[in-house]
Parts: structure tokens; C-alpha cells; sequence
């Protein structure tokens, strides 16, 4: 797969040297290059590695938070409506499954301006689960989303096995069908 | 070009070690063709996000083709670029730097693209952890095209520009109970902007008013600190800014004399000292919770009249300096219009939250803020105050309101309302006005697993008088304003909205009290998790759009719209 990268690099730079259309040039070499090069990789994400704050300051690996249990990761902040609409259903979903190796996540991007509402409302939403802080958005930006609720659900060996953008209702029972999918291998083990 | 071999670089070495290799890509491509006040409005952005980690490793690129943005200038190349390794111990960051120190209110560096606003530095960062439970940040770099709008703005390009150096450093100290934390921090920086200067130019043997480089050199030195008890939390944060200039703060005037023309130079400072506080207390017993947050920002008072010149950077706020901004940001449509832009150089406040889950359904929200200029504009020889005014010069502010939220299983819904007073305080006279917002209706419902129907429906009326200083307010006008959507999706997959305002505002009628009416439709269709677009085509209102209190005056907008968000 690289050396057909190579060559079909090699070859857009020809091409484009006798193309006049500057600026579109540049986005018709970058795209197809990197889409080549993202296929080369395969297709496993990984959770990347980020230390993350709790609501007493401590700092956390993620990656061992996760370690061994599947998780749903929801990414949330105070000022968005569907996300508290969602809090809830992860309640409920964290407290299910918690004998069955599942957790809940919720990590909120509020940044620095609204942070400080973020344990008003996990207490007034009564969230059993595990809340951490991206205030400066390192994990979230890595999903290039710009979209709020977003969450993913990260297998046993950290793999990232689902990610889903925004929450309407119902959403929330696709979540718990993947879950259900991801454990069923699990319990057959 | 250059970047793109960059890239192949960076991606094919790695690429050899694929195993364990992970990566996200993602494409946003925003495209805008029709008209705003009149004018042409065209645009097309797109913003192409790479990132690959490997173990401790982490490299995150964002090229960018803009023809032109929304906002902002046109540009095309690598906009974004991060290396990050991540050990148990330490992380290591070059690039494109984010930090926060406490929260923010010393500094504050990150990116938002809605609004064109980037004060992040080019450089390193890195964090280290000490003795287990504590930790010590540290970063340095440079911005060299810091661009910056005027609150009010509702232009394309912005007012102005600048460049800085800085350095910082963050010890966090948390203490063994977990039940504390203190962090104190120290920054030094450099900033260079334009400033108007009047000067003797020998050439034409008179006064001339340049454009010159202002430089300005600053120390901000304080801490954040925390205490959690079992039901409660505070929060206390202080820091005090230093500032040094070549260019003295001056106001320069040329007066006629009997012997001729002389340039008068009145008090020039060539020095500035600011400070900020920020107080929050939480307080959450078994059936409520309370959050009180107070603020004194005092980095920059100014008079009136110099707070929207860009040509006076020096004399406000350090471009990284914002912080908690004791109001809240309203996903409320027409209460998200009447905001307040937060002036992190003369503002104190507070704001009172009470928020109580009655059962598995209802839940309630009470909300009241006050926020006034700490000192008189008019006159800034006379101390800050402690406590916001509502004296009408001083641009206070003012909102209260109640929130009630049903969600059950299959029907959600909110219902809202606020009064809010606003004052834009002027020269001789300020310009009152009280919105008062109901929104009966946010209702959210699914009949089925594969169908919601939504709709919010938001009415404001608002009344407008105005006020010479000393003396009685005089009555303007009142006019209604009304934002309804209604909307349905179908299997998550599909959308279609209408929305619909409707306004008697003379202000957005070329002063006529008819009513005008902006309507437009959206589809969205996301195929599968990861690819989403979506249309609009029709008027839009427009409005303000804030991020923590930085905002900016979006114009109305008619015409087509499409948004493309894939990740792979």
C-alpha cells in the first residue's frame, strides 16, 4: 500500500504542476493522500493516551481508568441541552451493566470559563458514574467533532469499537445494543 | 505543498511501525453562498484534521482551504500542528499550545473557529508530575498573528491585530487528604500592537499622527486554590498583572499658542497595574444544589470611548487573560441575543444558581446575575467598587430566571422564563432595555424508536428608554420578538427543520416598526455514524454568538448554506 501512496503522490504532483488552479490543487493532493494513508493503517482506533482531572484535581491516566472494562465514553458540557437530556439514560446504563465489566465515562469539555458548573450539575443530575475534565479539550479534539453529546465505546483492549455524534431520544438504546454487541463475545469467552 | 510533504514525512515512517498505530481523520467543510445587509456573502472553509497516536505518542495536524471563511482571512496551508509524548510521568507537547492556569483568569490559551478567535502560542509545554500528588507546568512560545474583534462587532475581518511572547510556569500543590489544592503561577510576556501616536516629523517640520509598534512588556503573578468538604466546594482565585510600555498611554492633543502650534501631552503612563478575582462556593445537600460565583476583573478600565479602539491593546486585558464568566450562556435563542459580552478589564458580578431534581422526571433551575462596570468610565481617579451598581453609568446588567424541565420517556420539555436589563451606558446618556422572555414550549418527542418531533417556541418583549445622566427616562419604544421551530427526524438519520422569526424590532427594520419576518429550512442527513451534512437554505436573523463571554454580532443572512462533518 505505501509504495502505491508514493506513486500516487508523485504522480498528483505532475498532475498538478500543469494545473493552474492553485488553491484547489492543494486540497486535491492532501485529501486523497491522506485517505490512502489512512487505509494503509487499517481500520483500529486506539484511545490515545491523556492524563485527565477528576473534580478534586487529581489527574488520571485514561487509559488505565479503562483498562480491562468495556466504556462508555460521553463527552458533555453544562451548557448543552441534549447532553443532559442523555445524563439519565447513562445513570441507568452505567448501573445496569456495572456487574458485567461495563463503565461509564463522562468527560466534560466545559473550558475554564465554565468548569466551575460542571459539579453543581453532576450533583444535581445525582451521576453515580465517573466524571473527568478535558478542559482544554486534548481528548475531545482528537475525534475532529465539533459536535456535543459525542461518545464512544472503547473495548476491553482499548479499542475503539463505536462513536456516535449528538443524542436525540432513542439514541440511547442504540448505545445499550452496542454495548449488549460487545459483550456477548465476552460472555461466550 | 511544503506541508503536504511534511506530512508524508511524518506519516510514512510511522506508517512502517503500523502496528499499534492508531489514527482519526476528519473533514469539515462549511460552504455559504448569499447575502448579509445587502452584500454578497460568499464562503467555503474546509478544515482537514489528522491525528495519529503510537503508544506515548501523539501527532495532530489541521490543514486548512479557505476561500474565504466565514470569518477571518483567507488562507490555505497547515493551520494547526502538535507532538505530544505522554509518559507516567511527564508530557511533552510542541506545537500549537492550549493552557489553562487555574481558570484561566491569568491564563487562558485556546481556539474557537465560530468565532475566529485563537490565542493559542506556537511552542512547548510541558507538565510534570512532582512527589506523586503534585505538579509543576510549564510553556513558552509565541502568537505572531493574534487577530481580535470589538464586542459589537459584525464585521468579516477583524479590528485588529497582534503579536506576543510568553512564558509561563504553574506549581500545583494537592494536598494528602485530597481534600485541597493550591497553584500558583507565574507569566511573563511581551505584546506588540499598533497604537496611534502624534509626533514632530522633521521632514515636513510639523505634527504627524502615525501608525507605530507599540511593545509591551507584563508580569502576572497568582494562585487558584481549592477546599471540598463533603457537601460543599470553594473555589478562590487572584492574580495581579504588571505591565510596562514604550509607547506611554497618553492623551495627545496639539494646541494653538501664542508662539504656535505645540503637541500636549497629557499624564503619560508609561506603566499599568491590573488584577482579577474569582470566588465560587458550591453547596449541594441531599435535595438542592447552590453555586454562588463572584468576580472582580479589573485589567483594564478604560474610558467609554477607548473600549472598541483597536488601536489601544495595551490599555485592556492581555489577549490571554479571560476567566469565568459569571453569566450564563443561553442555548435560548432570543435571551442568547441579549446577552452580555463580558469586559474582562472592568467587570464585577455575581450570579446565584439553585438547581433541584424534584423526582425522575421534573427538575427546576433558578438563576440571578448582576454585573456592573467595577469603576465609573467617566471618571477612573475614583476607587472600584466591590458590589455591581445598577447606576446607569456604569453598564450594568441584569438577569433572572426560572427554569422548569420535564423529561420523560418518551416526551421532554422546558419551560422558561427571565426578565433581563440591560444598560449601554454612553457619554451624557445611557440607553435602557428590559426583555422579558417566555419560552412555553422546547418539546422533544418520540413516538416511536425511529421518529422525534421537536419544537421550541420562544417569545421576548422588550422595552426601550433612554436617559440622560441626571435626568428622566424617557420612553422609546416596545417590540416583540418570536423564534419558533418545529422539526422531525427520522431513524437518527434524517432531519428537516423550519424556523421561523419574527421581529417589530426597529433596529433590524432600517428603523421602520413594521414587522419582519426571516425564514429558512434545514435538512440533515447523517448515512452513518461519522458523515453528517446538512443544508439550509432561506433568512436567517442572525444574532450574537459567545464563547465565555467573548462574542461576536453575527448579520442576518440569507441565502444557502451546507456543512459537511466526516471523520474516518
Amino acid at each position: 500500500m505505501i509504495p502505491k501512496v508514493i506513486n500516487y503522490y508523485l504522480f498528483l504532483d505532475k498532475l498538478m504542476e500543469l494545473s493552474q488552479i492553485k488553491n484547489l490543487q492543494y486540497m486535491m493532493k492532501i485529501i486523497p493522500l491522506l485517505l490512502m494513508v489512512s487505509l494503509s493503517f487499517g481500520q483500529d482506533k486506539q484511545l490515545p493516551q491523556v492524563k485527565l482531572k477528576d473534580l478534586k484535581n487529581k489527574t488520571h491516566s485514561l487509559d488505565k481508568i479503562v483498562d480491562g472494562k468495556l466504556t462508555l465514553i460521553n463527552f458533555w458540557a453544562t451548557y448543552c441541552v441534549p447532553c443532559r437530556k442523555e445524563m439519565k439514560h447513562l445513570n441507568r446504563i452505567d448501573n445496569t451493566y456495572a456487574d458485567q465489566n461495563v463503565q461509564v465515562i463522562g468527560i466534560s469539555i466545559d473550558d475554564s470559563r465554565t468548569v466551575g458548573r460542571v459539579k453543581s450539575m453532576v450533583k444535581s443530575q445525582k451521576l453515580a458514574y465517573t466524571i473527568l475534565l478535558d478542559t482544554e479539550q486534548k481528548l475531545y479534539k482528537n475525534f475532529n467533532t465539533s459536535a456535543m453529546p459525542f461518545s464512544i465505546i472503547v473495548d476491553t483492549a482499548g479499542k475503539i469499537i463505536w462513536e456516535h455524534t449528538g443524542y436525540i431520544s432513542g439514541d440511547e438504546l442504540k448505545m445499550e445494543a452496542e454495548i449488549k454487541k460487545a459483550l456477548k463475545p465476552q460472555t461466550k469467552g | 505543498m511544503i506541508a503536504s510533504r511534511i506530512l508524508l514525512l511524518i506519516i510514512l515512517p510511522l506508517s512502517v511501525f503500523a502496528e499499534g498505530v492508531s489514527w482519526n481523520l476528519g473533514i469539515v467543510s462549511n460552504i455559504g453562498q448569499g447575502e448579509q445587509v445587502g452584500q454578497d456573502y460568499d464562503y467555503l472553509e474546509n478544515f482537514l484534521n489528522g491525528s495519529i497516536s503510537s503508544g506515548p505518542w501523539y501527532v495532530d495536524l489541521r490543514f486548512e482551504y479557505s476561500h474565504p471563511p466565514e470569518y477571518g482571512y483567507q488562507f490555505t496551508g497547515v493551520e494547526r500542528g502538535l507532538l505530544r509524548y505522554t509518559s507516567d510521568t511527564w508530557v511533552l507537547e510542541a506545537g500549537d499550545i492550549s493552557a489553562v492556569f487555574g481558570r484561566g483568569l491569568a491564563l487562558d490559551l485556546y481556539e474557537d473557529q465560530a468565532i475566529d478567535f485563537d490565542n493559542q502560542i506556537r511552542g512547548l509545554f510541558f507538565s510534570t508530575t512532582l512527589f506523586e500528588d503534585h505538579e509543576l507546568d510549564f510553556l513558552v512560545g509565541s502568537n505572531s498573528g493574534y487577530r481580535f474583534y470589538s464586542p459589537s462587532s459584525d464585521l468579516r475581518e477583524p479590528d485588529g491585530e497582534a503579536a506576543y511572547d510568553l512564558s509561563g510556569l504553574e506549581a500545583t500543590f494537592n494536598g494528602a487528604s485530597g481534600n485541597w489544592f493550591v497553584a500558583p503561577y507565574l507569566i511573563g510576556s511581551q505584546v506588540k500592537s499598533k497604537y496611534s501616536w502624534t509626533g514632530i516629523d522633521s521632514t515636513i517640520g510639523g505634527f504627524a499622527i502615525d501608525t507605530v509598534t507599540q511593545t509591551m512588556h507584563a508580569i502576572q503573578g497568582g494562585w487558584g486554590q481549592s477546599l471540598y468538604g463533603d457537601s460543599w466546594d470553594l473555589y478562590l482565585e487572584y492574580n495581579h498583572t504588571w505591565k510596562t510600555f514604550d509607547y506611554p498611554l497618553v492623551e495627545q492633543s496639539i494646541i494653538q499658542t501664542d508662539h504656535g502650534l505645540i503637541l500636549e501631552n497629557s499624564d503619560p503612563e508609561y506603566k499599568a497595574q491590573g488584577q482579577a478575582l474569582n470566588l465560587q462556593v458550591n453547596w449541594f445537600p441531599e435535595w438542592f444544589t447552590i453555586m454562588f460565583e463572584y468576580k472582580r476583573y479589573l485589567n483594564g478600565p478604560e474610558v467609554t470611548s477607548d473600549k472598541r479602539n483597536p488601536l489601544l491593546l495595551a490599555s485592556k486585558p492581555l489577549p490571554w487573560q479571560l476567566g469565568p464568566t459569571g453569566i450564563r450562556q443561553h442555548d435560548i435563542s432570543l435571551l442568547g441575543n441579549v446577552t452580555h459580552p463580558v469586559d474582562y478589564g472592568d467587570e464585577l458580578g455575581w450570579n446565584l444558581e439553585l438547581r433541584r431534581t424534584m423526582n425522575e422526571w421534573w427538575s427546576l433551575s433558578l438563576n440571578a446575575a448582576q454585573i456592573s462596570q467595577a469603576r465609573d468610565s467617566r471618571d477612573l481617579d475614583r476607587p472600584a467598587g466591590f458590589w455591581p451598581t445598577q447606576d446607569i453609568t456604569s453598564n450594568p446588567w441584569q438577569e433572572y430566571f426560572v427554569e422548569l424541565e420535564y423529561a420523560g420517556d418518551a416526551l421532554s420539555n422546558r419551560m422558561f422564563i427571565a426578565y433581563t436589563h440591560s444598560v449601554l451606558s454612553g457619554l451624557v446618556g445611557a440607553e435602557l432595555i428590559e426583555h422579558l422572555t417566555l419560552v412555553p414550549a422546547y418539546i422533544s418527542w418520540h413516538p416511536n424508536d425511529d421518529m422525534v418531533l421537536s419544537s421550541v417556541v420562544e417569545f421576548q418583549h422588550s422595552n426601550v428608554s433612554s436617559q440622560i445622566y441626571g435626568g428622566d427616562p424617557v420612553h422609546g419604544h416596545d417590540y416583540l420578538s418570536s423564534h419558533v421551530i418545529g422539526s422531525v427526524d427520522l431513524k437518527h438519520k434524517y432531519s428537516a427543520s423550519i424556523i421561523w422569526d419574527k421581529s417589530d424590532d426597529p433596529n433590524l427594520n432600517n428603523g421602520s416598526t413594521g414587522n419582519q419576518d426571516w425564514i429558512s429550512g434545514e435538512l440533515s442527513i447523517k448515512p452513518f455514524d461519522g458523515l453528517w451534512v446538512r443544508t439550509s437554505y432561506g433568512k436567517e436573523k442572525g444574532g450574537v454568538r459567545c464563547t465565555g463571554g467573548v462574542c461576536r454580532v453575527l448579520n442576518p443572512f440569507e441565502g444557502f448554506r451546507m456543512s459537511v462533518e466526516w471523520r474516518l
